[in-house]
């Protein structure tokens, strides 16, 4: 299981990243590990609001439907729709397929630090 | 931890799922909920599917049947008051999918049903389908739940869902019907009432507790109404009409596929890929290769020829009808 050092996490899985003023957000490695084949993600349009901790899209996989609360709050300005099309990068790369750019950021949920998550996961493992 | 057990007299099946979508909400970081329930006559299609393809509209619009789209992927379903329902809740780190079926498949057994698991959670008697599960989760939640199949009218499964006859032949299975089995008919004096009382004692069994009822409040009931909207919504339920314009669909001794196309200017501007092929890459290798393709038999033909696989389709596609 790969945890980045370099990255904020949520408890629902998610993680987030600045960039340029702006926060890139993903699905990580263990989401991914526990959903198995990405065959489908839906995610909002350029424009749309976005709340912390509430869903902006999901995923299917071949077991189980998933949506994806996000990390913070504001206003999408850009998706990865390399990840859109090919749903099973999210499987390869994690932390590469960001699936959301959020700007105008207002609001975080609860994040944890890379040490804060594995020891997160742990308590999952009982 | 808690174990926590509902069941409802209500058959809306949009009121029953918002029920559903409610507790996986309000579920305890230490509980676990089992919810049992039925839907008057009904088809419950899968989160990403197409209603139009799945079912036949037209019949359930006349004999007043619901359509319903659920929460989980996978198949249609068709339920009725011949059919019970069951949803395990629980935080993932007390979640086990595995578990879960095998409350079922020890409530089948003390009942007398010989009852086996197959393939990840279907459940069978006599080779034949009882009882198949789906999965979702929102956040830290997961729930997990499927059928059991009593008395259900197996002629209205027939009729309704449309599952495509070339499948079914493939796999050497003559029609829906006898795919299924009513575990009436493997035990006639079983009712869903029995069933109920062995899955309660089943799951206090697995998960060794005492079960307390959950009480719906004002507020839940609430919460639950405005979730039903959204599953009683046509745009939930029929989701955005295809762009697709081309639809081809085949059975070959590899699996079957359906090859979507969306033309733009007579070229594929896009594609979706719906087979049941072991394969994996195939879908995305294939769409890789038709995508800017003109809409003729040759140029589509010849754009496979790197395996028999390819073979096989260029020389469907010299044949198939391309018309709208």
């Amino acid at each position: 299981m790969t945890i980045r050092e370099d990255l904020q996490y949520t408890k629902t899985h998610q993680w987030m990243r600045e960039e340029d003023g702006a926060v890139l957000v993903g699905i990580t490695d263990y989401a991914q590990s526990q959903l198995g084949g990405i065959v489908f993600v839906n995610l909002p349009e350029a424009g749309d609001a976005v709340t912390a901790g509430e869903p902006f899209g999901e995923v299917e996989s071949t077991k189980v439907v998933s949506d994806i609360p996000s990390p913070v709050s504001g206003t999408v300005a850009e998706i990865n729709e390399t990840a859109a099309d090919e749903p099973d990068r999210l499987n390869e790369d994690p932390y590469g397929a960001w699936l959301i750019r959020v700007e105008g950021v207002t609001e975080t949920a609860e994040l944890l630090t890379a040490e804060e998550y594995t020891a997160y996961l742990e308590t999952l493992k009982a | 931890m808690r174990l926590s057990y509902i069941e409802t007299d209500q058959h809306d099946p949009y009121w029953n799922l918002a029920l559903e979508e409610h507790l996986l909400f309000r579920c305890g970081e230490d509980e676990r909920i089992l919810y049992l329930w039925q839907n008057d006559q009904t088809v419950v299609i899968g989160r990403n599917q197409n209603a139009e393809r799945e079912c036949a509209l037209e019949l359930l619009q006349r004999d007043g049947a619901h359509l319903a789209r659920r929460n989980s992927g996978g198949g249609a379903v068709y339920h009725d008051l011949g059919n019970l329902n069951f949803s395990f809740f629980a935080h993932e780190k007390n979640y086990y999918a595995e578990q879960q079926t095998r409350v079922v498949l020890e409530a089948l057994r003390s009942l007398g049903i010989d009852a086996g698991f197959s393939g990840r959670n279907d459940i069978l008697v006599n080779g034949r389908k009882v009882s198949g599960s789906a999965f979702f989760r929102s956040g830290n939640f997961c729930c997990h739940h499927g059928t059991v199949m009593v008395d259900v009218e197996r002629s209205a499964v027939e009729r309704y869902l449309r599952p495509s006859a070339a499948k079914l032949e493939g796999k050497g299975v003559p029609s829906v019907r006898s795919r299924v089995v009513n575990l009436r008919e493997v035990k006639p004096e079983i009712t869903v009432e029995n069933l109920k009382q062995a899955l309660r004692t089943s799951f206090a069994r697995a998960f060794v507790g005492e079960i307390e009822p959950l009480i719906l409040t004002q507020e839940d009931l609430h919460d639950v109404e405005n979730r039903q909207e959204k599953f009683a919504d046509p745009r939930w339920i029929y989701g955005e009409k295809p762009l697709f314009s081309h639809t081809l669909s085949r059975r070959f001794s590899w699996g079957e596929i359906t090859l979507c196309f969306r033309v733009v200017q007579d070229k594929i501007a896009d594609i979706q890929i719906e087979t049941d092929a072991m394969e994996p890459e195939l879908p995305e290798r294939l769409q890789k290769k038709l995508l800017g393709v003109p809409l003729e038999k040759a140029a589509l033909s010849a754009a496979f020829s790197e395996n028999d696989t390819e073979k096989e389709l260029a020389a469907w596609l010299e044949t198939a009808p391309l018309e709208v």
